[in-house]
């Protein structure tokens, strides 16, 4: 194909009234905070297209004029190296914000204007926020705000984000360069380079490649950085005979520089930079400054000992934060639920399946959703006070070395150490994580860390069954646990992420302290999203749960059915479990134990619940009819099976917003399986032992 | 200087020592009966030492520059810990109202890590004004 013969022209053009606004920044510049700011909380998270990356969306009303601000990943460049800068150069190309706001860290101008130099290359229309001003000036640094806006050409708003201090002059200025002219910008690499530029430019010239969504030489340059996705751009476009000149082009500059063209190209860029901040940054002596300060504390906070005691007692404290402190008023919600509400929906006068099906079906399914809520809340707050204050890139220091063993980063040792208390606030909080394969990973292998709801059922079999080794049974459980979730890691990080590391740079912000306000929005946003994505879900399944409890082959068996053993056998639950029995033949477990399993899905809580149920006697005798239907051998697999079989109907809702329904079907099936081969090698190991 | 420095080696003392006391019941050796003042669980054990060691770490250290650093975490930490303790508690006064939980849990308010960490607080006080 030749360049004229190019097609599709863009049709992302300025019709719409509604002006598109991207937030970029490097990570740990406050650009979340400014967003929160900017938003006033009408923001909705949701997920970048075919990853897991968090992607804010916002919308507000600027004199007139509706803005949809789109918060992207934290980036340190726009070269795609990682899948963050992917997404972040993907949007600013595809989608064309009519204006780029960048928040810069004040306190660290050099690192942090690479990216706008990108930026600028790009010739997109930039904003640039000057975030913690403050802090800049209790560093000592003097920047002249002005002789910087006029060297860029573009606006330079300084703010204080956590502050709101300058949030409505960024609001303002959005409007004023909406009809200003893209700014003009040229970095000179030096002769030889820049003929390499024009020499490529203008083979660019004869194509039609303003679909690209960026100028010739942006193009040019980023051909000549061997930037993979612009080749593969053009290979898509059957455009080789173009990356074949280019080739030659890089070739011949290759041999008359002798150097790496990329590295002079990223050196010409900081020569810029340091030019810059020589003439607009001042630097004043100060007594203590705040790098020093954060110096200090890293001394202790990232100590090999210091350190990981204190990292082991924050943890400690995050979980008293989110379980006990929130369990007062999960139980206040369930007492109102299951108690008030659901007795009042019992009273109404409609028939009886309606009532049951709003008492026992959707008031259920609520009530599961509205129960987390305390505890997620908790939690949320407890991470986003910790992320604000730059702790949790401490934590993933510390934790990195281990980690990596298993081919994860550090950064996922609290979603998995929250998966003891509960399953579903560990998927959310994957959410902080960034990285799209490690959050994959990670939550494939939550659902192997026994959450709290499991432990019932380990004290019911182990006081019945383990009387004088209760705690190192239950020990031994959790052992397995873990060792499978280490396998499981191992095993797939070899299989789907084979050859892909998580390569990311491990920042390290200065600690500051947080905003009140900004802690209590982050939290809210991703309750909310918890709430909205899968909400809807556990009421549904809740549903069908009770609609197969409460119907069987016969019919319509009886609200009763969920109560009376006889009914229930009758059930399509029962018959399921019938059906399925034979299956479980090694493990000598009758179909009330596979029902009650089923149950377990809806809340693991209620797997001994369902069992005294089926077995018609009060939970309080359940265990002298357990020991004459187990061996201490059928047990124990039991108590496997039951730590590894499939996440509970809350965490399977919380998968599927998160990785969707295919992944999800996939680590149910896979867990299935796992828990299946273990319970069965716990009786055949067991068996020869004993 | 000398009283601020024993207040310090007390707090971190008092850390420790309620630690051991933990230690000790758990592992039948002593029968103390005071459980106001100790910990509850292994965690808090742990986190109580934590705690005491960066006090006791502040005390032997108070000519070097780190003092001043190790001070300010011990005194955020307990702290913190009385925070959510507090809050804890108060809100289980919540189940008062809808279960027979009994007036006593108002006794955990005077529980020894609310109490070290309301004596902290003159300790954070000063050490954010040198650091922050």
């Amino acid at each position: 194909m030749s360049c004229h013969e190019l097609s599709s022209p863009t049709t992302l053009g300025n019709k719409h009234e509604l002006i598109k606004v991207a937030i970029v920044g490097n990570p740990n510049v406050g650009k979340s905070a400014l967003f929160n700011k900017l938003t006033g909380g009408n923001a909705w998270v949701g997920n970048w297209p075919g990853v897991t990356v968090e992607k804010k969306t916002g919308r507000i009303v600027i004199e007139g004029h509706e803005v949809e601000l789109v918060d992207l990943p934290g980036i340190y460049g726009l070269t795609p190296y990682s899948l963050d800068e992917v997404i972040a150069r993907k949007f600013i190309l595809e989608e064309r914000p009519r204006i780029v706001i960048q928040v810069i860290n004040a306190t660290n101008l050099e690192r942090n204007l690479y990216l706008t130099i990108q930026l600028l290359e790009m010739n997109v229309k930039l904003i640039i926020a000057l975030n913690m001003i403050d802090l800049a000036e209790k560093e000592g640094l003097e920047i002249d705000i002005n002789g910087l806006m006029n060297q860029l050409n573009i606006l330079i708003i300084p703010t204080i984000a956590v502050k709101e201090v300058g949030v409505d002059n960024l609001t303002k200025a959005i409007i004023m360069e909406l009809n200003s002219p893209p700014p003009f910008f040229k970095i000179n690499y030096g002769p030889e380079i820049e003929e390499a530029i024009q020499r490529i430019e203008r083979i660019l010239d004869k194509c039609e490649i303003a679909d690209v969504g960026a100028n010739s030489r942006w193009i040019a340059i980023h051909l000549l950085e061997d930037d993979k996705d612009i080749e593969e751009l053009f290979r898509k476009r059957g455009l080789e005979d173009v990356l074949r000149k280019v080739v030659e082009i890089k070739r011949d500059l290759q041999t008359r520089l002798g150097e790496s063209i990329e590295v002079l190209m990223i050196e010409k860029r900081y020569q810029y930079i340091l030019s810059l901040t020589q003439k607009y940054v001042k630097r004043r002596h100060v007594k203590e400054s705040l790098t020093t300060f954060t110096d200090r504390l890293d001394r202790i906070l990232t100590h090999p000992i210091l350190g990981l005691m204190i990292f082991i007692s924050t943890l400690y404290l995050l979980f008293k934060f989110s379980f006990d402190v929130a369990s007062p008023l999960t139980n206040l919600l369930d007492v109102l639920i299951s108690g008030h509400v659901h007795s009042f929906l019992k009273t109404l006068p409609l028939p009886t399946i309606i009532s049951s099906l709003l008492a026992d079906g959707v008031l259920q399914g609520v009530g599961i959703l509205l129960i987390f809520i305390p505890n997620l809340f908790f939690l949320f707050l407890g991470i986003s006070f910790l992320e604000d204050t730059g702790y949790l890139a401490r934590v993933t220091f510390l934790s990195d070395k281990w980690m990596n063993k298993i081919g994860l980063s550090g950064r996922v040792i609290i979603p998995l150490l929250i998966g003891f208390g509960c399953n579903v606030p560990a998927i959310l909080s994957t959410r902080v994580l960034g990285d799209d394969r490690d959050r994959r990973l990670t939550m494939l292998i939550i659902p192997f860390m026994s959450c709290s709801a499991r432990l019932p059922i380990y004290l019911l079999f182990t006081l019945v069954f383990f009387k004088e080794n209760q705690m190192l049974v239950i020990l031994s459980i959790y052992f397995i646990g873990v060792t499978t979730a280490i396998i499981t890691a191992l095993l797939f990080n070899k299989l789907l992420f084979k050859g892909q590391t998580s390569g990311y740079v491990m920042d390290m912000p200065p600690y500051l302290i947080p905003s009140v306000g900004n802690i209590f929005a982050k939290s809210w946003e991703r309750i909310k999203s918890f709430l909205v994505r899968a909400g809807s879900i556990i009421v549904i399944m809740m549903v069908i749960i009770w609609a197969l409890s409460i119907f069987g082959p016969e019919g319509y068996l009886g609200v009763e059915a969920l109560r009376n053993p006889d009914l229930l056998s009758r059930s399509w639950i029962a018959s399921f479990s019938k059906l399925i029995e034979p299956l479980f033949k090694p493990f000598n477990w009758d179909w009330r134990v596979i029902s009650s399993l089923l149950f377990g899905f809806v809340a693991k809580e209620v797997v001994v619940s369902s069992l005294s149920v089926l077995y018609n006697v009060e939970e309080a005798d359940l265990s002298t009819v357990l020991s004459t239907s187990f061996t201490p051998l059928t047990a124990y697999s039991l108590m496997v099976f039951t730590l590894l079989y499939t996440p509970c109907m809350a965490t399977a809702a919380t998968l599927r917003s998160e990785i969707g329904l295919k992944n999800t079907i996939f680590i149910i099936i896979y867990e299935l399986f796992i828990a299946y081969i273990m319970a069965y090698l716990v009786l055949s190991i067991g068996g020869l032992l004993l | 200087m000398k009283m601020i420095n024993y207040y310090i080696l007390s707090m971190g003392l008092t850390y420790i020592i309620s630690s051991l006391m933990f230690i000790l019941e758990n592992v039948n050796i002593v029968k103390t009966g005071l459980s106001q003042v100790t910990p509850t669980d292994a965690g808090m054990a742990l986190y109580f030492v934590t705690v005491g060691t960066l006090y006791n770490y502040a005390y032997f250290k108070s000519s070097e520059e780190v003092f001043g650093t190790s001070l300010l975490l011990a005194s955020i930490m307990s702290i913190a810990f009385m925070f959510v303790q507090t809050l804890h508690y108060s809100l289980q006064l919540l189940d008062l109202i809808v279960s027979d939980s009994n007036i006593e849990v108002l006794f955990n308010l005077m529980r020894i890590e609310i109490v070290l960490g309301i004596l902290s607080i003159p300790i954070l006080l000063k050490e954010r004004g040198n650091h922050i």
